[in-house]
């Protein structure tokens, strides 16, 4: 069968071949073994798959075409001044272990075209001069090198093992560059370089490994499932981004600064600080094109700079599609740059920070001489924000009333309104509520807050915990020695408040004691509950996040609720009858330590102490696995963390160390359980 | 079970400002340090309130100072039989702590002490006698790679972070306090701290004597000991006619001399002897002995030198009184050495009257030996003649010695 193969394969006009060295040995059964070099000066047509061997196609006389078959060689190589013609759109011709394209050498492939190399890629010739497509793909399972002063149209990466640029690179890649899967291994030494306006697409599995050498500009577009951190394909500040285009599902972090000057397309979110010690800025120069946000989460969060503001008094759209300056008739009075920070899901700093959605913008605006314009100014500020109610991780309005939120600027004298607010709008369909505010005249920090005479509904609360409460007050030893948490511990009773990981106090306030979380519930068992994280300071006032003011409960309706009180190691509390929640006006303290009897279990639920010759009530300390009973597991644990210190629960004095006086805190409560059900 | 130590009147006397004190004292005492890789405290109570009376648990914590203290070779226990509570109810644990117990947690410094946990009821908890001390235990702090375990102790502080001190509540005091209750005293109790008593280290009365057999017999005797590992002795020869002394050699020390151990850290002292039987030693020359003691961190402290002479002769002295003599007589003589001895009498012409002693061991020493002449011996002149034998070579003669007697008839 061999032989009878062999004989199958036809050899077109010209067909030449020299065996070096030794005599030809061409055997086919779909393959042609070939043990030597096929030389090729005509057009070749070969039936079978697969040409073992070398085969160079060396038509050399101009004005001619060479077509070539689209097969699997072995070792393939083009020379000459003949062009070749790769037309097979069905299949790409693919080189197993190398490709070799002399200098000179053009190939022509229509638009379905492609060469695979699969090992060594060498090319020193020139795909499609007169068009701009052309597939050359690396798609190797081993590393593959390439190198040569060829010309690329389209180079495609698509090896996990990836690909190393040899000999010091050369080739420049005009139209496109694909990294689909695998790092394409550049260097300063050996690289390539991008040709004005070519693109890069990256892939979630793609990367390159350095700078290559850039054109006047380029395009950059990220595309796949995941999130992708940019790399060395983002060019430095001076070489303009003609379109950044994010197509991933879960957004960009840039990790360098980028000027993009056509056209910017999001479809997911793009972080310009990705941690803390990290600010970048994406600066936008286009005048007319205005960011294009694709899907209700597609915001750029972070640093926002627009240098060119359209003069056709129309809005300048920022981070969102909401957040926007617009100036007012008249003009821009000499703001030449503005820049927003927008900072989403981040709490505003005290005071007032429970009447704040969670999200803080920083304006600030230049000059035509890079001066900063602070004051004097008169535009527009458009704002919006994430309203999603049932995804409290996301929610940044977390139950203000929507109504009577204004935009509000810091300034000496805390947060104060800023311009005029109208009343936002909600887009239930893409969780956004935004506004705008006019008169707006200065820039700096702003944040979205009630309005100063919008009442909030408050509940002024003091407890007392048995534990740490020593001669007539409590003691802040956990505070003093720096072991009480930023951001309550993720366990009872903080877990149950859905805003917990959000929340972070820095500095901590003084005279606090613990972290507690108030409970407000329609029915003793069942019904609606309300859960709010808050201090209990020294002297039992539970109080806001600042340290000083009473709870404020945003987004409760005003009416009758039973009130507990939930800590971590002692047992929860709850009031025997319903309180009436009001507005902060008129609300008055509830304080649960001198009655036992507003208390449901009345003395039963609480823990007698003396204090200067009278009585005060507590919380029953000594519940170290806050289940809700002081039991013999309590003890057994209390035994196994002997001499812990920090923030444990089985410090139940929260003195900060265990010893034997928070076994007998817990012993002295011995089987009693918390009447509050969970 | 429980037992009240005999040591209320010996520690009162200790801590003048006892007799002061209300509400409960906690004292750590620590004992005088015998050996440097051990150290123990006593950990008492005192109550003198009548507030409370059986003691349940506490947390008692001491630490050592930051700068001497190796802690991670440290290791703690409660020396077995110091304790009057009983097991069946009380549970004590013994701790050192040089870092966090679990990992990740905060922590403030190392620290060592006992956490002791008492029966869930007020009848088996332990009374309490009013104003009597009671040691509640004794710890043993011991350094697991012989360093010297540092002994200035001291509580933890601040008190009301580390220490805990609680007694059991007889009955209900409703609405603050139920029977059996463990009601804390740490903010009223008072922690006192008796730290160990370091006495001058004093060595007295550092004698060499010759004793026989080439032997030296050093002595001497401390009046108090500070520290002490033990002694070491170092024996120069002083040749004749010279001031000089040469040829040092060390002689014995406390490492390979059990009898040369010191008492570590003692008010009392104690008379130690070391004898110096080396045969190197040669009649007739001098030998001059160095007393030196170590203390527990290696370092040598010298007390002194004394010299002994190894005599020329091993008979010293030979006479007899009366002489003359009638029918009897006493000859006294000394032996410096051991020796197997023979005494006797000859006539003027040589010829042996009587043997009074053949070879017989005698011991180093004075004596005297009464002979009676025979009724028969005539008038003239004796020589009585005693010669010394090695013991362990009775055919060398090692010393002779002559004595004329009179007899007069």
């Amino acid at each position: 069968m061999k032989g009878e193969d062999a004989l199958r394969w036809v050899l077109g006009v010209v067909l030449v071949l020299s065996v070096v060295p030794a005599p030809a040995q061409l055997v086919s059964d779909g393959v042609i073994y070939n043990h030597g070099t096929i030389v090729i000066r005509g057009n070749a047509r070969i039936q079978q798959d697969t040409v073992t061997g070398t085969v160079i196609y060396a038509w050399d006389r101009e004005g001619v075409n060479q077509y070539v078959p689209h097969k699997v060689y072995t070792d393939v190589r083009f020379t000459g001044r003949t062009r070749k013609m790769l037309l097979d759109t069905a299949r790409p011709l693919i080189a197993l272990q190398r490709f070799v394209s002399d200098t000179g050498t053009v190939f022509s492939l229509p638009v379905k075209a492609a060469i695979i190399a699969r090992g060594t890629a060498v090319h020193g010739g020139f795909i499609n001069p007169e068009y701009l497509h052309g597939q050359f793909i690396l798609q190797g399972e081993q590393p593959q090198d390439l190198w040569g002063r060829g010309i690329f149209r389209e180079l495609k990466l698509d090896n996990v093992t990836g690909a190393d640029v040899r000999n010091g690179g050369g080739f420049t890649v005009t139209t496109r560059l694909e990294l689909r899967r695998g790092v394409l291994r550049n260097s300063p030494v050996d690289n390539f370089r991008l040709a004005d306006s070519a693109v890069i697409v990256r892939y979630t599995e793609g990367a390159l490994a350095a700078a290559p050498i850039f054109g006047r500009d380029l395009a950059l577009r990220y595309v796949g499932p995941g999130r992708i951190e940019s790399g060395p394909e983002v060019p430095p500040e001076t070489i303009p981004v003609r379109m950044l285009s994010v197509e991933t599902d879960s957004g960009l972090v840039l990790r360098s600064s980028v000027t993009v000057s056509d056209s910017l397309v999001l479809s997911s979110p793009l972080w310009t600080e990705p941690d803390s010690s990290e600010r970048h800025v994406l600066t936008y120069t286009a005048e007319q094109n205005d960011p294009i946000f694709l899907h209700p989460d597609a915001e750029i969060i972070g640093t926002v700079r627009r240098t060119r503001l359209r003069t056709d008094g129309e809005a300048v759209i920022f981070n969102n599609p909401y957040t926007y300056v617009r100036p007012s008739t008249k003009g821009w009075q000499g703001v030449a740059a503005l820049q927003i920070r927008v900072l989403p899901r981040t709490q505003p700093w005290h005071p007032q920070s429970q009447r704040k959605v969670w999200r803080v913008f920083q304006v600030a605006a230049w000059d035509s001489t890079s001066t900063p314009v602070g004051q004097g100014l008169d535009f527009r500020f458009g704002y919006g924000w994430r309203h999603l109610p049932r995804e409290p991780q996301r929610d940044e309005t977390r139950g203000l009333p929507l109504q009577a939120l204004v935009l509000q600027r810091w300034t000496q004298n805390g947060w104060v309104a800023a311009g005029r607010s109208i009343p936002p709008v909600l887009d239930t369909l893409t969780g956004w509520a935004y506004a705008y505010a006019d008169a707006v005249y200065a820039t700096g920090d702003f944040t979205i807050g009630l309005r100063d005479d919008a009442r909030a509904l408050q509940l002024q609360l003091a407890a007392l915990l048995e534990g740490p409460y020593r001669n007539g007050s409590m003691v802040d030893d956990l505070r003093q020695r720096g072991w009480l948490p930023e951001t309550p511990p993720d366990i009872y009773p903080y877990n149950l408040d859905p805003m917990r990981p959000y929340i972070r106090v820095s500095p901590l306030p003084d005279s606090v004691v613990d972290w507690v979380v108030v409970e407000l519930r329609t029915l003793l068992t069942g019904g609606e509950r309300y859960y709010r994280t808050a201090f209990i300071r020294r002297d039992g006032r539970i109080v806001d996040l600042d340290g000083k003011s009473p709870i404020t409960l945003p987004g409760l309706e005003q009416g009758a609720y039973y009130v507990a009180v939930h800590h971590r190691n002692h047992l929860a509390i709850i009031t025997a009858e319903p309180v009436e929640i009001v507005p902060e006006t008129q609300s008055q303290l509830l304080a649960l330590t001198s009655d036992p009897s507003r208390i449901l279990g009345g003395a039963g639920a609480l823990r007698a102490l003396r204090s200067n010759g009278q009585t005060v009530w507590a919380m029953i300390g000594g519940d170290v696995n806050g289940d809700g009973r002081v039991d013999a597991e309590d003890l057994r644990l209390l035994q196994l963390w002997q001499h812990v210190e920090g923030y444990t629960n089985a410090d139940a004095d929260l003195s900060g160390i265990v010893t034997t006086r928070d076994f007998n805190v817990s012993w002295n409560n011995r089987d009693r359980s918390s009447v509050v059900v969970r | 079970m429980r037992r009240v130590l005999p040591i209320g009147l010996s520690l009162l006397t200790l801590f003048p400002l006892w007799g002061q004190a209300q509400g409960t004292v906690v004292t750590a005492v620590v004992l005088p340090q015998s050996a440097p890789d051990t150290l123990e405290v006593d950990l008492l109570v005192q109550r003198r309130t009548l507030e409370w009376e059986r003691w349940i648990n506490g947390t008692l914590t001491l630490v050592l100072p930051d700068s001497l203290t190796p802690w991670q070779t440290l290791s703690v226990e409660v020396v077995p039989g110091s304790s009057p509570l009983d097991t069946t109810f009380y549970r004590l644990e013994p701790f050192v702590l040089w870092q966090p117990p679990v990992p990740g947690t905060q922590w403030t410094r190392p620290r060592l002490g006992v956490t002791i946990y008492g029966p869930p009821d007020f009848p088996s908890s332990q009374l309490i006698p009013w104003d009597t001390l009671i040691r509640l235990v004794r710890l043993r702090i011991l350094s697991t790679d012989g360093s010297w375990v540092p002994y200035q102790l001291d509580w933890a502080r601040p008190l009301e972070y580390y220490q805990g001190l609680a007694y059991k509540q007889r009955e209900d005091v409703l609405p603050w306090v139920r029977a059996d209750d463990n009601l804390e005293i740490v903010a009223r109790a008072e922690y006192r701290l008796q730290p160990m008593r370091v006495p001058a280290h004093v060595v007295q009365d550092f004698r060499a004597e010759y004793v026989g057999d080439r032997t030296v017999r050093l002595s001497w005797r401390t009046a108090s000991e500070a520290f002490n590992r033990g002694f070491v002795l170092v024996r120069w020869w002083k040749p004749f006619n010279t001031t000089e002394l040469v040829d040092s050699v060390l002689l014995a020390d406390w490492q390979r001399v059990p009898l040369l151990r010191g008492l570590g850290t003692s008010d009392t002292g104690r008379s130690y002897v070391f004898l110096d039987t080396d045969a190197a030693k040669r009649r007739g020359e001098d030998y001059c002995y160095d007393l030196w003691s170590t203390d527990f961190s290696g370092r040598l402290r010298y007390h002194g030198r004394v010299c002994a002479a190894i005599p020329h002769a091993v008979i010293s002295f030979a006479q007899t009184d009366p002489n003359p003599f009638t029918d009897r007589t006493v000859i006294r003589y000394r032996l410096e050495d051991r020796v197997l001895l023979s005494i006797k009498v000859y006539d003027l012409k040589g010829k042996e009257l009587a043997t009074l002693m053949e070879q017989r061991e005698m011991q180093r020493g004075e004596y005297t030996f009464e002979w009676r002449t025979p009724a028969y011996a005539s008038q003239g002149l004796y020589d009585i003649v005693l010669i010394a034998y090695p013991v362990d070579d009775p055919s060398v003669e090692l010393s002779r010695a002559i004595i004329k007697a009179q007899l007069i008839r």
